[in-house]
Formats: structure tokens, C-alpha cells, sequence
């Protein structure tokens, strides 16, 4: 065992043999250590890139002889564990997946992401940063510049990688992937959490809520998405606009100018830029824009918004959840369980606290390890 | 020692054979919990691989190689088929434990069994399986798991029956999967 990890593991022993709190009395069903080992055992390759040591397997093991509760015993250990080196790995796979974006392509660096999430986890910054950041970080760990050109940076969003992996006409997936990653809100989201742009503000073909009020003849078959243009068009405008001055190839472009491209496909823009959702030309030119209800001046003040919101942290703490335990769509982790962890977080948390916050909730052990319940359910219907 | 297709069904049956591996297929999401608030269901049935590069820190704890010993040489060239992701050219992770997965795995540990850290680590089986197989699985190995896992391998002459012996540890779910 590490010494710094083997010194955590010794005051927290100190601290429930000196009657803290945490003593519980063991509810009924499987053992708690059992519990504590089966679900740690799942988790400590993914946050710790290895096994338990029979150290800590130990210390379990006795904690719950005294009658600590699994929750507890799994804070404790998770306390520890997150000062590991290997968290800030953790967290970097985890964003590359969360975005699709790693690699290497041309004269892109798709590193960028996951090389600030490292950066982030490992000198223990608020998690905020991963769309805050004023700088990117090169594959040396380094903080360079980040490569769009743009006067401002915004984290991973203003990354090339994160704008071309995800270019797209009318800026939609750029807008969709950022509000589903970092806020885990599709289109259509409730209107108390993104009021929609006034209609009048929208190019005529988004303004439509039925066939009957469409009155762009280019919409007229609404592209097999259904007739609601303004349902999700009015927070698309808000979310895609930040993003209207970033071409293509990811490269911020002052001349942006909003406007459809006549001769270019639907949603296209000249010089390889994407249309704006706005109507008017000086309104369609700029970076300006609305996150959450409120107004930002461009992407970074945006991201800043997102990153600052209780969205974000809820949604955090289901990335973690999900990517810890292995979860995908049929398994998601209700939104009051995340509104509950999200709660319990400081301001501003670190990965690191989010990571034990989520991790250590009653409720996710409690799920993860259901499986666990059933079979001591098995056992007892066999003995009887 | 060269991998080839006749030892891979025995390696194979020995990964998934072990008693070692815990990672069973129940075919259910576990109890339903009632109400939303009350939790979610975690999907036991299908196995996932750990993330490439999990993997890769475990062979190289268990192994304890250097990081970059030439032993993960063939891991590494084969990252992609493993599991690894390079998303700018469509390489998305596979975690999925297939046969070719299994042989591309089973091959790219054949270095790492045979390398020197691994003999110093671990002289001799079946001595020293039992500190393998806690190494890797990272749990108390009781006797008869050891006497299971050795068996498999009997039949073979010393140097072959290591080899297979630890190929056999090292590419068991309870190692590459959750």
C-alpha cells in the first residue's frame, strides 16, 4: 500500500475506533463488507488502474466488524483513492469518450480534451474548468494556446477537435453535444431551464409549431423531423450561436457573416461556415448569445454559465456514475438521485469530490450491488 | 515461446474455466427497484472489457514491467483490436470479449509471461500461482483455486506449462473485464 494511502486508511481507522459517528447499525441483507468489497472491487481498476490491496481489503473487513455502514466504508475509501495519479487518467478517458474526440489527424490535435481533463484532475481544479479554461494543454501537459484562433477560449469547447468532430449545418451538433455532455439535456429542454428565443427573432423556417404555420417552402416536409420546428429550434438558436463564427475546420473567422449561403446547402454559410438561426444580419454575425436564460457575450461567457450551473453538476455526477460502473442508455441514473448527489457538493467541486459524492451514495451502492441482495435472498429461500 | 492457434483452446478454456473469473452471465438487470428515486438497475448481462488502458496498467503492475519494457511491445502494436480508441480515425473502443479478442490478447501477454520481470516476480507455479492470480484478481486465492488453475495446464512440459499457466491468468475475465 502507498504510504499516503496507507496514512489515509489509518486515520480513518483511528477515527471510527474513537466513536465519530460513522457507526452505524448494520441493516439487514448481505454483509457490509461485502457490499463495500463487491462494489470497490468494480470500481478500483477504472479509478485507480488496480486492484485492492489486501491492506485495504483488511481495513474493510474490520471497519465492518465494528459496524460501519458499506456507504461509509466506500467514502472512506474513495477519499483515498482520489489522490491517486491515476484519477486524472480516469477522467481523461472519460471526456475522450463522453465527446468522441482522441487522436491525432492532420494538423489537428484531437488530444486537447481529454489533455485539459487530465490537467484539471491532476492539479485538483473545480471540474467547472473543463469548459472554463482559458488555455488548452498540450500532450506535454503544458498549457499552450488553444488552436482555434479565437480571442477567447472556453475549455474543451473551443478546441478544434471538439468543433470539427462535431461541424455540422446550423451549428446543430456542436450545440446538441454540448448540452447533452455537459448539461444531459436534449431538445426540446424545459422551458424553466432555457427560456426559447422570442419567434420573431428566428429565420422564418424555424418559427413554425405546425405544418399549417410553416411558411418556408424549403421546410415544408420538416426534413422528417416533425412539424415543432420552434419546440427545439427555439433553444437550438440560443445554444448554435455561440459557435457561428468557428468554420468548418474548427478556425475562429471574424468575417463570419450568419447568413445562409444561396448557393450552398441548407444550413451552410459562405467560406465554410454554418447559418445562424437568427434573422436578423447583425444579430446573425456574432457570438452572442444566450446559456441557461442568461445572456453571454460569446462561447467562453456561455460555457462559463453551463459550467457554474446546477445542470452541470448533476450531470457530472451521472457521467461519473455511468462511466465508473459501465452504464449505458437502458440503465440511467434517475435525475432525482442526481439532483440529490449534485446537492450534496460543494461550490465549485473538484473531480475528485464528485467522484466520492456520486460514488458513495447509498442509493448507487445500494444499486450497483443489488445483484448481491438477490443472491443472499437465493441462500436463505435454499437453507429454509 | 510462439503463439499458435492449437495452444489457443486450451488458454481459452482455462481464462474462462478458472474459478477465478467471477464475472458470471445472469441474464437479468438485477431487482427492479420501485420508484425512480429508489435507484436504477445495473446491467449484469452482458461482459465489457475494462478500458484498454486499465488493462494495460494492470498487465504492467502485475508483470511489474518498466513502462516501456519491449514486453508490451505486441500489446501496444495492437491497441486498436484491443480495445484502445483513436476517435479522429474512427477507431472507437471495442470492449467486446470475442474470440479474435481473445487470441490478439492472449498473444500480446505471450512477451509478458515470458519476460524476465515476470520469472523474478514470479519463479516458479505452482509456488508462486497463488501470488499471481492475488496479484491479478486483487482478493485471497484459496488453495483449490490454485490446484484448479494448475491442473489445466497438466500434461505440459515446465517451461510450456508456465507459460500457459500464466497466459491462462492473465487473460481470465476476472482480469481484462468487469
Amino acid at each position: 500500500m502507498m504510504p499516503r494511502l496507507a496514512a489515509a486508511f489509518a486515520a480513518l481507522s483511528l477515527i471510527a475506533c474513537t466513536g465519530s459517528g460513522l457507526e452505524q447499525e448494520a441493516p439487514e441483507g448481505p454483509a457490509q463488507d461485502a457490499i463495500a468489497l463487491a462494489y470497490l472491487d468494480r470500481l478500483a481498476p477504472i479509478l485507480v488502474g488496480r486492484v485492492m490491496s489486501a491492506d485495504e481489503r483488511s481495513w474493510i473487513t474490520e471497519r465492518a466488524a465494528e459496524g460501519m455502514s458499506a456507504p461509509e466504508m466506500v467514502r472512506s475509501a474513495l477519499t483515498a483513492w482520489v489522490d491517486e495519479p491515476f484519477l486524472a487518467e480516469t477522467a481523461r478517458d472519460m471526456v475522450q469518450n463522453l465527446l468522441a474526440v482522441s487522436g491525432k489527424r492532420d494538423d489537428i490535435n484531437f488530444e486537447l480534451p481529454g489533455n485539459l481533463a487530465r490537467h484539471v484532475v491532476g492539479q485538483k481544479l473545480p471540474w467547472s474548468e473543463i469548459l472554463t479554461a482559458d488555455y488548452c494543454v498540450g500532450d506535454d501537459l503544458s498549457q499552450i494556446e488553444c488552436d482555434t484562433g479565437a480571442p477567447f477560449a472556453a475549455g474543451v469547447l473551443a478546441t478544434r477537435a471538439y468543433l470539427v468532430s462535431r461541424a455540422s449545418r446550423f451549428n446543430l451538433t456542436r450545440a446538441s453535444t454540448m448540452m447533452g455532455a455537459f448539461a444531459c439535456q436534449h431538445y426540446p429542454m424545459s422551458e424553466d431551464l432555457e427560456p426559447r428565443l422570442p419567434r420573431e427573432r428566428l429565420i422564418t423556417m424555424f418559427r413554425a409549431d405546425t405544418p399549417e404555420d410553416q411558411e418556408d417552402p424549403e421546410a415544408a416536409d420538416a426534413f422528417g423531423n416533425g412539424f415543432a420546428c420552434y419546440s427545439c429550434h427555439g433553444q437550438f438558436s440560443a445554444h448554435a450561436q455561440f459557435f457561428v463564427r468557428f468554420d468548418e475546420t474548427g478556425m475562429y473567422r471574424a468575417d463570419a457573416t450568419g447568413i445562409q449561403d444561396p448557393e450552398g446547402e441548407l444550413g451552410r454559410s459562405t467560406a465554410g461556415l454554418f447559418a445562424s438561426h437568427l434573422v436578423d444580419p447583425e444579430e446573425a454575425k456574432i457570438g452572442r448569445s444566450q446559456m441557461l436564460g442568461q445572456t453571454a457575450e460569446n462561447l467562453a461567457e456561455g460555457a462559463a454559465i453551463l459550467g457554474e450551473s446546477q445542470a452541470f453538476l448533476e450531470c457530472m455526477a451521472s457521467n461519473v456514475v455511468d462511466y465508473a460502473l459501465g452504464l449505458d442508455e437502458r440503465s440511467p441514473v434517475p435525475r432525482p438521485l442526481r439532483t440529490d448527489i449534485a446537492g450534496a457538493l460543494p461550490a465549485s467541486p473538484t473531480f475528485q469530490q464528485i467522484v466520492v459524492e456520486a460514488l458513495s451514495h447509498p442509493t448507487i451502492i445500494e444499486s450497483a450491488t443489488a445483484y448481491l441482495a438477490a443472491e443472499t435472498d437465493t441462500d436463505t429461500e435454499s437453507e429454509q | 515461446m510462439t503463439f499458435t492457434p492449437r495452444v489457443l483452446p486450451l488458454v481459452a478454456a482455462l481464462a474462462l474455466a478458472a474459478p477465478a473469473c467471477s464475472g458470471e452471465i445472469s441474464g437479468d438487470f438485477g431487482p427492479e427497484q420501485e420508484g425512480e428515486q429508489d435507484g436504477f438497475a445495473v446491467p449484469r448481462d452482458r461482459i465489457e472489457l475494462l478500458p484498454f488502458h486499465v488493462r494495460e496498467q494492470r498487465v504492467v503492475d502485475v508483470a511489474r514491467l518498466a513502462a516501456g519494457d519491449p514486453a508490451l511491445d505486441i500489446l501496444r502494436a495492437n491497441a486498436y483490436e484491443l480495445g484502445d480508441h483513436d476517435y479522429s480515425t474512427g477507431q472507437r473502443p471495442k470492449l467486446q470479449w470475442t474470440a479474435s479478442t481473445m487470441a490478439i490478447w492472449v498473444k500480446a501477454m505471450e512477451p509478458v509471461c515470458a519476460s524476465e520481470s515476470m520469472r523474478a516476480a514470479y519463479p516458479a507455479f505452482p509456488d508462486d500461482l497463488g501470488a499471481l492470480m492475488a496479484a491479478a484478481y486483487g482478493r485471497e486465492i484459496a488453495d483449490d483455486e490454485v490446484a484448479a488453475v494448475w491442473s489445466a495446464t497438466e500434461g505440459h512440459e515446465a517451461d510450456r506449462r508456465y507459460q500457459l499457466t500464466c497466459l491462462g491468468v492473465l487473460s481470465a475475465l476476472e482480469f481484462v473485464a468487469r
